[in-house]
């Protein structure tokens, strides 16, 4: 592990398109967050709280670990 | 009957609740004009007060502030303008998708911000400079110069502050930001921090060496506060909006 970056990635944008094909803002309304916040998780600008992955992955009914995963360079 | 159609103008930008339901610098331009060309009315009521009085002696040199400050009515009418046509544009297009938790404003307070803070910064700077260099005046006219121009440059922000504020009343204060907002205005607080502390440093030690800065004397608090203003809005509002290219 030592050495190597470990980084935060999902499959949000999939799940959406899986998922009726909600837009980024009708996810936000659900988890309660701005638009912006979701694109740039997406984007893999921003690295959610547990609470909000929770969130994400209750409103979709999946594990969390399905959406978010580490992955190594 | 300008001043009744302007501070009508005025009013109904800030009346008119949905005016920030888009982030859009232009809105942000406006309203800062908008604000600002409006306590310029007061203004202008004593400048041509005192232009009637001296008018038979030649042309006094009020004329040329007054002439400034129509500039700043021009860009305001012509905004208004352009927002208009631009409304109208947007409204034949608009999706209607439902917002519960709007971003716009917290961008729209961050372009003000950085509108205030620069103009704040220069004003009082180039204020400043003429009473040192060109027009030296009274001690008492310098003060009450400094805050009259601090005030007209802050009061923009001041007040979309107090309209956010106004719209989040309602909310528990921990849901006023969503957490990405959080982030991004703790990283501009740091380096706000830092850079201010910087800045104010460097001009600190400049003054020991070279006369020309003591000016700063004078307007150290407005000039802190403008210059913290501007740093935290441009900060923020790089880090909220860096995602978006």
């Amino acid at each position: 592990m030592k050495g190597k970056r470990i980084k935060l990635k999902n499959d949000l944008r999939r799940c959406r398109f899986e998922h009726n094909e909600i837009t980024q803002q009708e996810l936000a309304n659900a988890v309660g967050v701005t638009r912006l916040t979701i694109h740039s998780i997406e984007k893999g600008k921003f690295n959610p709280s547990v609470i909000l992955a929770l969130k994400i992955a209750e409103f979709f009914k999946k594990p969390v670990g399905s959406i978010f995963y580490l992955d190594e360079d | 009957m300008k001043k009744i159609l302007k501070i009508s103008n005025i009013t109904t930008l800030v009346l008119k609740l949905n005016f920030f339901k888009r982030d859009n610098f232009l809105r942000s331009f406006l309203f800062f004009t908008g604000v600002v060309s409006f306590f310029m009315l007061f203004r202008d009521s004593a400048l041509a007060s005192d232009i009637s009085k001296e008018y038979i002696f030649g042309l006094p040199d009020e004329f040329i502030i007054f002439f400034v400050s129509q500039a700043l009515y021009f860009i305001f009418y012509i905004l208004m303008v352009v927002l208009l046509i631009s409304g109208l544009k947007s409204k034949c297009s608009e999706g209607g998708e439902k917002v519960l938790k709007d971003d716009s404003i917290f961008i729209n307070a961050q372009y003000i911000g950085i509108l205030s803070g620069v103009s704040g910064l220069m004003l009082i700077i180039i204020f400043s400079l003429l009473y040192t260099n060109v027009y030296p005046i009274p001690s008492w006219a310098v003060d009450a110069g400094i805050v009259a121009i601090s005030l007209i440059a802050v009061i923009p922000y001041i007040l979309i502050v107090l309209y956010w504020l106004i719209i989040k009343i309602r909310e528990r204060t921990g849901e006023w930001y969503d957490e990405k907002q959080y982030q991004d205005i703790t990283r501009a607080s740091l380096i706000t921090l830092i850079a201010s502390v910087v800045i104010t440093a460097g001009i600190f030690i400049t003054q020991f060496f070279m006369e020309a800065f003591n000016f700063f004397n004078e307007i150290w608090f407005p000039f802190y506060v403008f210059l913290v203003l501007m740093l935290f809005s441009s900060c923020t509002l790089y880090f909220n909006k860096r995602v978006s290219g």
